[in-house]
């Protein structure tokens, strides 16, 4: 019987043994079962999860357009994400340099439905909210909308995001998207063990919305043109607010934000609508020359920005580190308040986040080891480099990496050593807001 | 008003076909009008009540039998939630209502899920390959659901008839589910079916 004491293989033996002895199964007896306690088919536990179905792949609602337009694609954990929409014969450089310059001189969209989208509901979402964020949450009014931080339970970031309040109990998580499942089962397992008096819900609602983020100075014409019931001005509508509004008959909410650091709305569409609404909006665009744009395109404008995404959130990288400790709240608690504190975890010399841009303007490689400009080229240095690219805007190579003692070495020029490639960079640091840092555009 | 589009416009033709002899699974998609979840805390049966009873349902049930009411179907899906799927999504969105906030919330969910029907003789036995369930009458009747997974993928699994099963998929996993479901009953005579209304 070996591993399977349950009532898989068990009561067959039993059947057999009772057919033996000529009595029933009841005369004859049973053991103890263990799960599993139902029959498994055996065509369930032969091997499916071969060649296309090796892993279930996830998709976009608005996918088919994507596919339909040319778009490359790429893996993002199991979703499919436009990489880059390629004109003739570009290849991934050619494109998204070419995509994110027409996004700062003109409109792009970036189908962004792949974000975690959470439903935070009850009395005490904002509790919850301030317990999960190192933020605060309690005097976030409706139609408003706010950047969020949560550290794991050991100090380290786990996430960032924005989250829209919708009404009285009613709150809108976005997560990003390698770390939606995580994020809900993190905050489900509060709920259910330490935080259980807490009348809070959270839901996964990734599914229910697609989401397009419409970026670049014509954004607001673009959208103005389309939209029906909603003002869109930036008196109006200032930067971190939401509002609901209708496009071709479709209602949705369009949220005022910006990973791009241009003036940019995020539009969240019932997901059966997602598609058409992107064609929608493609239509119109024309006028204004708006572009679809992929993932790549997506990465250059948010490192020209200094804003941080997955290659910085690695798991090793406390808020000092990112520069975000102003956003810690003093007044409450929250998870990783006290661990954060630690030691190791506030020395001032840990490597922290700054810009690089090369000095011959050669590409730089991700992951590269940083060294002092002069001396051994040995160890594990002083930092190490996290996403790389070449800036349309800037016309140079770009990267945000974390140095130690980073934001006191401005101008310092140091080398970028990338083992793998046998090849070494000399870097300027910089800030990591390489463009726009007074938030001009964004907020304009 | 742009068109509302199934995830499996690409996979399924926009009209159910009729079904061929010989077939022993059919795989369509009916769309869902309207989805709506009601969830509590302790007295979450009181928060459900007024919007359960205005739906034409007895009680919040349990965890294994899909409830049938007035043009909805309700499946509850933990100790403190219900999910229901209704064929009016007006008359759905009335009777969520009816939950007293300060006890209750409600979220409409009708664009999260794609819902797979999976007829035929061979249905139970198509399914039996995929999901590591007992789908015999006996352990897994009509009217009785589940919670489960396909290949990975959450799904909800209602059996309505002997011979039919209704799959509640999230969305942006329809695509791929679809094909996994496929690809296992090519071998049991698979017809795809196409989208109802």
């Amino acid at each position: 019987m070996a591993t399977d004491q349950g009532k898989l293989g068990n009561v067959n033996a039993i059947a057999r043994m009772a057919e033996l002895r000529g009595a029933t199964i009841p005369e004859t007896g049973t053991t103890t079962f263990r799960p599993p306690f139902t029959p498994v088919a055996i065509g369930a536990l032969v091997g499916h999860t071969g060649g296309h179905h090796y892993q279930p792949t996830r998709l976009s609602p608005i996918h088919d357009w994507h596919v339909e337009n040319g778009a490359e694609l790429t893996e993002a954990g199991l979703w499919m994400r436009p990489w880059y929409y390629p004109r003739g014969d570009e290849d991934v450089r050619a494109a998204y340099i070419r995509e994110a310059a027409h996004v700062r001189a003109g409109v792009g969209m970036v189908d962004v439905s792949t974000l975690g989208k959470i439903a935070v509901q009850g009395p005490d979402a904002a509790e919850f909210l301030n317990l999960i964020y190192v933020n605060g949450w309690k005097t976030l009014a409706m139609g408003r909308l706010r950047y969020g931080v949560m550290l794991r339970e050991d100090g380290i970031i786990m996430d960032d995001g924005a989250t829209a309040r919708l009404g009285e109990h009613d709150y809108f998580m976005s997560t990003t998207t390698a770390n939606a499942a995580k994020v809900l089962a993190f905050a489900e397992l509060l709920l259910q063990t330490s935080w259980h008096d807490l009348k809070v819900h959270v839901t996964s609602e990734t599914d229910n919305w697609a989401a397009i983020a419409v970026a670049g100075p014509q954004a607001r014409a673009l959208l103005s043109k389309v939209v029906e019931g909603c003002d869109l001005s930036a008196k109006a509508l200032p930067n971190n607010h939401w509002t609901q509004a209708t496009i071709a008959g479709v209602p949705l909410r369009i949220h005022r934000m910006s990973f791009s650091g241009e003036l940019a709305y995020e539009l969240y569409i019932p997901s059966g609508y997602g598609h058409g609404i992107w064609q929608h909006l493609i239509e119109p665009g024309v006028e204004f020359g708006v572009v679809p744009y992929g993932t790549e395109a997506m990465g250059a404008l948010r490192i020209e920005k200094g804003h941080v995404a997955g290659p910085e959130l690695d798991g090793r990288t406390t808020l000092g580190d990112l520069g975000l400790a102003g956003m810690a709240s003093s007044k409450k608690p929250y998870i990783g308040s006290v661990t954060m504190r630690r030691e190791g975890l506030t020395d001032p010399a840990r490597p922290s986040l700054v810009g690089l841009v090369s000095e011959a303007n050669d590409g730089l490689k991700g992951g590269s080891i940083l060294f002092p400009a002069e001396g051994e080229t040995r160890g594990h240095g002083e930092g190490w480099i996290s996403s790389t690219t070449y800036s349309p805007a800037l016309g140079k190579n770009i990267a945000l990496g974390f140095l130690s003692n980073g934001p006191a070495r401005h101008g310092e020029v140091i080398r970028a050593a990338n083992f793998l490639g046998d090849r070494t960079d000399r870097v300027t640091v910089v800030s990591p807001h390489f463009y726009d840092p007074e938030g001009g555009r964004q907020n304009g | 008003m742009v068109e509302l589009r199934s995830a499996l416009a690409s996979r399924l033709a926009p009209q159910v076909a009729p079904t061929p002899e010989e077939t022993g699974v059919t795989l369509s998609e009916k769309r869902i009008a309207a989805l709506g979840q009601i969830a509590g805390w302790a007295d979450f049966e009181a928060a459900a009540a007024p919007a359960l009873e205005r739906l034409g349902l007895a009680g919040v049930g349990d965890f294994r039998t899909a409830q049938a009411g007035k043009d909805c179907t309700a499946y509850r899906t933990a100790p403190d939630r219900i999910l229901i799927r209704h064929s009016n999504r007006d008359m759905l969105i009335a009777a969520l209502a009816e939950v007293d906030r300060s006890i209750g919330t409600v979220l409409d969910l009708s664009h999260s899920r794609s819902r797979f029907t999976l007829t035929g003789p061979a249905a139970e036995g198509v399914l039996s390959r995929v999901a590591t369930l007992d789908f015999h009458p006996h352990a897994f009747p009509p009217g009785c659901f589940a919670q489960t997974g396909i290949h990975h993928v959450a799904v909800l699994i209602h059996r309505v008839a002997a011979d039919h099963f209704d799959l509640l998929v999230p969305v942006t996993w329809a695509a791929s589910t679809y094909d996994y479901l496929r690809d296992n009953a090519l071998s049991s005579g698979f017809h795809a079916g196409g989208i109802e209304a």
